[in-house]
């Protein structure tokens, strides 16, 4: 669906059309939805984002001017609504999340970085442990394949300050999985399933 | 191991490679960043890296539209609607209580207004002598001040206060008048007044 197709939409939900909102939701909810769980990592809070953020598109479809793209516009609005939801729950800096200080890895440890990268389980599994402010750009920039400009306009950041999080984020990756390349190929068998993203649940 | 030192140009260059990745530079910069992985063994490395990360990431299928989700949204919707249409009624109401407030408000500067030409109450011969009826006035609610003035200039009444939360005004009228030989007629006199509904006699 192009921008054009999302503002005929948005203008008919402006109108209070059912139907118009049914397939925004339709095509849009998997995008906020899978935001706001990488966001929060937790299934029924992200679900809880993805109906207010369908809410306030609702109630406020109007006021979307189109001076960005419907999508960035739907993931600022995530981010928002996530955010408030993580200070509202107050537990999104659990002590399970690599430290943002950590050192470079050393180049001898970034080939088994890489090797360990192929590795989906793996890669979810230390995209989990990062945190907030690096998963979102690491995220925005991998999954959803925004440019940068884009991503600071979704968190109201400066764009250097998204290739700040993105180094970061970056290197605590390559820690993080290096670090498991280390633990051995024995113990990667039994990984659990648990780190993929989960369906969106009903609160 | 690779130990080649980089400059800061080309750490900014470096921190371009995830965009590079996803294929969202400018020409400008991927051609700065092309020209860092030529010469660049831990740039290319760096490359490798995110590219296997964007591999994984891009497997990851996204999750579909949900049922239920869309279910619950709706039936808030329609909760909202139902709840607007009750509701049709409070910007009505908020409206008339505005223009309420704004008559008080409009009468009370009036009444000041039109008392600003007259003497103060203590300062009334009237009240000064202590020889006067003193009656309670409740005047219909369409009354318009101008005809209330008048009606107390008619009778050489002398406002003592009001009008109050109810409406009511309480007036003094000289005993030694020339219209009313009584206290009865003062009271048969305001009843018959169009804007008047209640009259009583508060002293004799």
């Amino acid at each position: 669906m192009n921008d054009e197709t999302d503002l005929d939409l948005l203008t008919a939900i402006a109108k209070k059309d059912e139907q118009a909102m049914e397939r925004f939701y339709n095509q849009y909810s998997g995008l906020v939805y899978q935001f706001a769980f990488k966001t929060l990592q937790n299934g029924p809070d992200a679900a809880e984002v993805m109906n207010e953020v369908m809410l306030e598109v609702w109630r406020k479809a109007a006021s979307f001017k189109g001076s960005s793209k419907v999508k960035t516009w739907l993931l600022s609005v995530t981010h928002n609504k996530a955010v408030d939801a993580v200070r509202r729950n107050a537990r999104h800096d659990g002590t399970e999340e690599l430290d943002a200080d950590a050192h470079t890895a050393p180049q001898c440890q970034l080939d088994d970085a890489v090797a360990t990268a192929q590795h989906a389980k793996f890669v979810q599994h230390c995209l989990q442990k990062l945190k907030l402010i690096h998963r979102q750009v690491v995220y925005l920039t991998f999954f959803e394949g925004l440019p940068y400009p884009e991503i600071a306009k979704v968190l109201n950041v400066p764009n250097g300050t998204v290739k700040t999080r993105m180094l970061h984020g970056k290197k605590l990756l390559q820690n993080c999985l290096a670090g498991l390349s280390l633990q051995g190929s024995d113990s990667r068998e039994d990984w659990s399933s648990s780190s993929s993203v989960q369906q969106p649940t009903e609160t | 191991m690779n130990d080649e030192k980089i400059s800061t140009d080309d750490n900014d260059i470096e921190a371009l490679l995830p965009w590079y990745v996803n294929g969202t530079l400018s020409s400008e910069e991927q051609a700065a960043v092309e020209e860092l992985l030529n010469r660049s063994e831990r740039a290319q490395r760096e490359l490798a890296f995110l590219r296997a990360i964007a591999t994984e990431a891009k497997s990851e299928a996204r999750p579909p539209a949900s049922e239920f989700g869309w279910r619950r949204l709706q039936k808030t919707i329609k909760s909202e609607a139902t709840v607007d249409r009750r509701n049709w009624w409070k910007p009505g109401l908020a409206a008339a209580a505005m223009a309420i407030a704004t008559l008080q408000v409009g009468l009370l500067v009036q009444n000041y207004n039109q008392m600003e030409g007259t003497r103060l109450l203590s300062d009334s011969p009237v009240i000064a002598s202590g020889d006067y009826w003193l009656v309670q006035v409740l005047f219909t609610d369409d009354s318009q001040w101008q005809s209330l003035v008048t009606l107390i200039e008619e009778a050489e009444a002398t406002v003592v206060d009001g009008p109050s939360s109810l409406g009511l005004v309480r007036l003094a009228v000289d005993k030694d008048n020339e219209l009313f030989p009584s206290s009865a007629d003062l009271l048969l006199w305001l009843e018959q007044q169009p804007q008047v509904t209640h009259v009583a006699l508060e002293k004799e």
